[in-house]
């Protein structure tokens, strides 16, 4: 029941983000994933996890809750940017996305024949779930305008990847999911300097536009 | 199909107690912005006072606007049987009585607009429009919710999809705040209050205390969604004890959801419907699991 | 009268007798030269000569000429004897006959260029539906029984064949044009009942090829659920009154078709339930759309005929001239919205009835089915009455919106035709109350098809008379609904008796003192959002030339909805075909010694090739 709400939570989160125009509740929602999924061992094992686990979700939380959503937060200040304009196929088409992704999802996790020793361990709603929020980060990141909704999608995606590396290897590679995150967090940072300067040398933010580069 | 004559003492108990709800949400909202409001018999003084009027029609219209006013009441009435008091049996039911119930609240919705064009004036016809292009799309959302309360699935996730979905088709369906303005009787963000402009007299009375049963119908609803995951009253005192509260709560969620939040832009309607549609697909997919 | 109508009904009458005594009796009719009239056939036959019967009567007196009789008659004929036939050579014979009726009443609509072209879009349709037909006979006589890949041929050319000629999306572009260009009775003939033999037409290529696999059976419900949803959009977007009539044809194509799905994937999960509700409820579904949709059809007609336009954009008011096709017209309406208390809604009824019935079932991917086909059918029945309050209330509601009487007085309908669609809104009611005695009637046409299937007769009766407890339930709100209004009604005449009652006010405008009819909400501007939220898909283009300026001249907006399947499929392929099909122009000399000689030629060389 634990394990389900928190993947209710993170679907809704997902489905907000298609939904929503403010880069503010983008970030929120993302954060909001993040920490739910950082309690996501809990939920799967039960019981109080092994220092390593433990680590690994104090980093994570901190991470995704407290330094990603501050540093948006920054750049959406500092852009001063406040809202997606007109992403491509529109706020409806995004949600109908949704729910056409998430029943795809939910066919090809049927298809889905996991490893016999993961039958009875992984949720059945991992998989769905997983794929679901991949599918919300890449459509994000194709159809919003703004570099910074990009980098929030890029955020969510690795959400999605989290939830398959969580709930369905049996035991956590630690150094796996570190690098992981190590690489977003790279990825968002260097993200982040890169509309800095887009904002200061161009004016606007607008990924879409940045074929003004080719000179 | 199976009847049950004593489900008639319910359909008494909304006859007398459905122009309550109005007041007690305007009460809320009132309360919340710091005003005492109208009393809250206030909807049954304005169907009485109603009732007691000549008519006025417009040298436009034809049968089909007094037919509106008729069969929209009637519709509701019909539907009222097919609705159960949680834990009781509703007059009528039979396999597939909600689709019916939906389906009669088309009936009035239909002749409805087709009232509200019977009139010729721009005002009603973009009422009508709206409303039909607003309830089209809230239709499958209602008979997903309908199919999955019909699944009697445990509490937990999938319970509280259900009501969310639920809560956002009956805001719009009974024209409350986020998608509706229940009184601005003149202004353009209206949809369902402009559809009944040129209704005057008993016919006004009537479509008044058709809404009023409408919104009584979907409170049962919320009642039932709420109330039945979690348990499943037994006696008829203490059935109706806690169907009368979860309808006070019920009108208190509305009087807050009015208060708390301004009337959502006309494009943003339609995505609000949809998410209730992703809700429903979404409590379907852990329902089966 | 003249005396082609005399002959239809009176023929029509003599068939629907023994048509319904085989359905009754369950005994089926046959004749060695190849006819077997069985409980399938005969449901067919019924609702082919019983809304012929109207059609014919309702042009009684407006219809003069020979020709159009002699052509009405033998396309009424041939209906009955395809669905008759029990031989391939005399079931393609019939059905190409009832082809080239229909064309030639398509094209009768006068010299008209529009009539000519939509008679060869129609006719070019309808032969390439024959060909993939005539491909499928051939499959399945050159190998009878088999499976596999040439089960799996026969039954997709099985499906475009007769999808075709059923309107089934994407294969429905001939049907707005057509219909538009028939006079009002035969539109409604063509699309109340002709094609319907595209159903049947199916249903017989399933029961030939053994039985529908599952894919099958979910290929038909994505097939009807694009038609249902795809159909009724695109019928919202136009202002033509006819064309919105045709594309709600695509539409309720789509809700047999996703009947007949369901009912295929239940039988081959082996739920009886599901199976029988499903195809049930497609054939109910195909009797009440012949009924609504024939006297839809022939009330458009009537509008047609006594103001001279189909731009609903146009008309206006006319219920206080036309009270009678008004009247007929809401039945109509109302029925093919789905709503209660008429026969659109106990069809749907009975899809809905199976797939809750499946929740309990517990199996996943059925649940999904039911899920899907109830959000599909409430969808398309919420846009079905959007759609319909829309037709009705902008042709026969409010002021007119340009003037009419100009070259002659808009009148009523003639006897005949106001008989003929009272009739038909007659059945609507009494269909719809009279089910829950009637419905296991299709029993017969179910067990016919799933003859094989493993549903034996009994089952299906036992699941049919389980459907009629329900349908009592709804019978029963369905009188109560009409007994409330009538109290409501007579409530408010006593409560308005002796009190004043104005009844020539003018229509409140919020203060605007100068309401013209130009004013009025217009076809276009009522499904304006819904047409907006749906562009992606109909690609309505909008032309609109602003008002500039402080005394600002003319201004112009109009829209104009393409079909999807049309402007990206159909053309470019047939623009493509014809410019390769162009080459072999250097064949056609004109000389008539040459063409001689290439039938020779090609006999010679089929000759060696016979002889080699």
């Amino acid at each position: 029941m634990l394990y389900e709400t928190m993947m209710v939570v993170v679907i809704l989160a997902g489905l907000v983000i298609l939904g929503s125009s403010r880069i503010r509740m983008y970030i929120r929602m993302a954060a909001l994933q993040g920490v739910v999924l950082g309690f996501l061992p809990l939920a799967l094992e039960r019981s109080l996890p092994a220092a390593r686990t433990a680590l690994l979700m104090a980093v994570a939380i901190v991470l995704k809750g407290v330094v990603f959503p501050w540093l948006f937060t920054r750049a959406m200040r500092e852009m001063s940017v406040k809202r997606e304009r007109s992403p491509i196929g529109g706020y409806s088409g995004a949600i109908i996305f949704g729910i056409l992704a998430f029943i795809l999802s939910l066919w090809l996790s049927n298809k889905w024949v996991l490893h016999p020793s993961l039958a009875g361990r992984t949720p059945e709603i991992a998989v769905p779930a997983a794929l679901f929020t991949v599918l919300t980060g890449v459509y994000v990141i194709m159809t919003r305008k703004k570099a910074l909704s990009q980098a929030i999608g890029y955020l969510v995606m690795e959400n999605g990847v989290w939830i398959f590396g969580l709930s369905l290897a049996g035991e956590i590679p630690v150094l796996v999911e570190l690098g992981m995150l190590l690489d977003v967090f790279v990825a968002v940072f260097v993200m982040g300097i890169a509309t800095l300067k887009l904002q200061r040398g161009f004016g606007h933010m607008d990924a879409d536009r940045l074929n003004e580069l080719k000179g | 199909m199976k009847l049950e004559l004593a489900g008639t003492i319910d359909v008494l108990i909304a006859f007398l107690l459905a122009p309550l709800l109005p007041g007690i949400i305007n009460r809320v909202k009132a309360v919340c912005g710091g005003r005492r409001g109208q009393p809250l018999l206030q909807c049954y003084h304005d169907v009485i006072k109603l009732l007691k009027k000549g008519a006025v029609y417009s040298r436009t219209t034809s049968h089909v606007l007094r037919a509106g006013a008729v069969i929209a009441p009637a519709a509701m009435v019909a539907a009222l049987l097919l609705l159960p008091v949680p834990g009781r049996r509703a007059v009528m039911s039979f396999t597939g009585d909600v689709v019916l119930w939906a389906y009669l609240l088309g009936v009035a919705r239909f002749f409805t607009m087709a009232a509200a064009l019977d009139t010729g004036s721009s005002f009603e016809g973009m009422g009508a429009s709206r409303e039909a292009f607003f309830s089209a799309l809230c239709e499958p959302v209602l008979l997903l919710v309908l199919l999955l309360m019909g699944m009697h699935s445990s509490g937990g996730p999938v319970a509280a999809l259900v009501a969310v979905a639920l809560i956002i088709v009956l805001l719009s369906e009974n024209s409350r705040i986020p998608f509706d303005d229940p009184n601005t009787h003149l202004e353009l963000t209206m949809i369902h209050e402009v559809m009944v402009l040129d209704h005057g007299g008993p016919d006004f009375g009537f479509i008044t205390y058709a809404a009023a049963l409408k919104l009584w119908m979907y409170g049962m609803l919320f009642s039932a969604a709420a109330v039945l995951p979690v348990f499943r009253p037994e006696g008829w005192l203490p059935q109706t004890g806690v169907f009368l509260a979860s309808m006070v709560v019920f009108a208190v969620i509305v009087g807050m959801v009015e208060s708390l939040m301004a009337r959502l832009r006309l494009t943003r309607v339609p995505q609000a419907i949809l998410a209730g549609g992703a809700l429903c697909v979404l409590a379907i997919a852990f329902a089966l699991r | 009268m003249p005396i082609g109508a005399i002959v239809a009904i009176a023929g029509c009458i003599a068939g629907i007798i023994p048509a319904l005594h085989v359905l009754v009796s369950a005994l089926p009719v046959k004749h060695p030269a190849g006819i077997l009239v069985d409980q399938l056939s005969a449901f067919f036959l019924f609702i082919i000569l019983f809304v012929s019967a109207l059609c014919a009567l309702f042009a009684a007196r407006t219809e003069k000429r020979p020709v159009t009789w002699f052509f009405f008659n033998l396309l009424v004929a041939s209906m009955a004897l395809t669905v008759c036939a029990s031989d391939t050579i005399l079931f393609l014979i019939s059905w190409e006959t009832m082809s080239l009726a229909s064309f030639v009443l398509v094209i009768d609509g006068g010299a008209r260029k529009a009539s000519r072209d939509a008679g060869w879009i129609y006719f070019v349709a309808t032969h390439i539906g024959t060909a993939f037909i005539i491909i499928m006979f051939m499959g399945l006589g050159a190998f009878p029984g088999a499976n596999g890949g040439f089960a799996t041929v026969a039954l997709v050319c099985a499906l475009i064949g007769f999808g075709t000629k059923a309107g089934m999306m994407p294969f429905h572009v001939w049907l707005p044009e057509a219909h538009p260009a028939a006079p009002g009775f035969v539109s409604a003939l063509m699309s109340g009942v002709m094609i319907k033999t595209g159903i049947y037409g199916l249903l017989r290529a399933v029961t030939l090829a053994g039985g529908a696999p599952e894919w099958f059976g979910w290929l038909l419900i994505v097939a009807g659920l694009v038609s249902g949803v795809f159909g009724v959009v695109y019928a919202l977007a136009q202002h033509d009154l006819k064309r919105l009539l045709a594309y709600h044809s695509v539409e309720n194509i789509g809700i047999i078709l996703l009947g007949l799905g369901t009912g295929f994937v239940g039988l081959s999960r082996g739920n009886t339930a599901l199976a029988v509700l499903g195809l049930a409820g497609g054939l109910f579904h195909v009797l009440n759309h012949a009924v609504f949709k024939g006297l839809l059809f022939l009330g458009a007609g009537a509008v047609h005929h006594a103001t001279g336009t189909r731009e609903m954009d146009a008309l206006g008011g006319l219920i206080k001239k036309m009270p009678w096709t008004a009247f007929t017209f809401l039945v109509g309406a109302v029925a093919i919205s789905g709503l209660p208390p008429l026969n659109g809604f106990a069809s749907e009824f009975m899809i809905y009835f199976g797939s809750f019935g499946v929740l309990r079932g517990g199996d996943m991917s059925l649940a999904g089915i039911a899920a899907v086909s109830v959000a599909g059918l409430a969808l398309i029945g919420g846009l079905a009455a959007a759609c319909f309050a829309k037709a009705f209330g902008i042709v026969f509601l409010g002021e007119p919106r340009t003037k009419q009487d100009q070259a002659r007085p808009v009148t009523e309908a003639p006897p005949e035709a106001v008989l003929a669609m009272a009739v038909l809104a007659a059945s609507c009611v009494l269909i719809a109350l009279l089910a829950p005695l009637g419905i296991h009637l299709l029993a017969g046409p179910v067990s016919v098809v799933f003859a094989g299937g493993g549903i034996d007769i009994a089952q299906t009766k036992a699941e049919l008379a389980r459907a009629a407890g329900a349908y009592t339930g709804v019978a029963g709100i369905f009188a109560l609904l009409l007994i409330f209004t009538a109290l409501a009604a007579l409530l408010r005449h006593v409560l308005l008796r002796g009190r004043r009652v104005e009844h020539s006010a003018v229509t409140w405008d919020c203060g605007y003192h100068l309401p013209s009819p130009r004013m009025q909400y217009t076809a276009s501007s009522f499904a304006q959002p819904l047409v907006s939220f749906f562009r992606t898909v109909t690609g309505t283009l909008r032309a609109y030339e602003r008002p500039t300026g402080y005394f600002p001249g003319l201004s112009r907006f109009s829209t104009r909805t393409g079909d999807l399947a049309w402007d990206k499929f159909f053309a470019p392929v047939f623009s493509a075909a014809a410019a390769q099909l162009g080459r072999l122009r250097f064949l056609q000399q004109g000389g008539i010694h040459l063409y001689v000689f290439m039938i020779m030629l090609a006999l010679v060389a089929l000759l060696i090739r016979v002889f080699w």
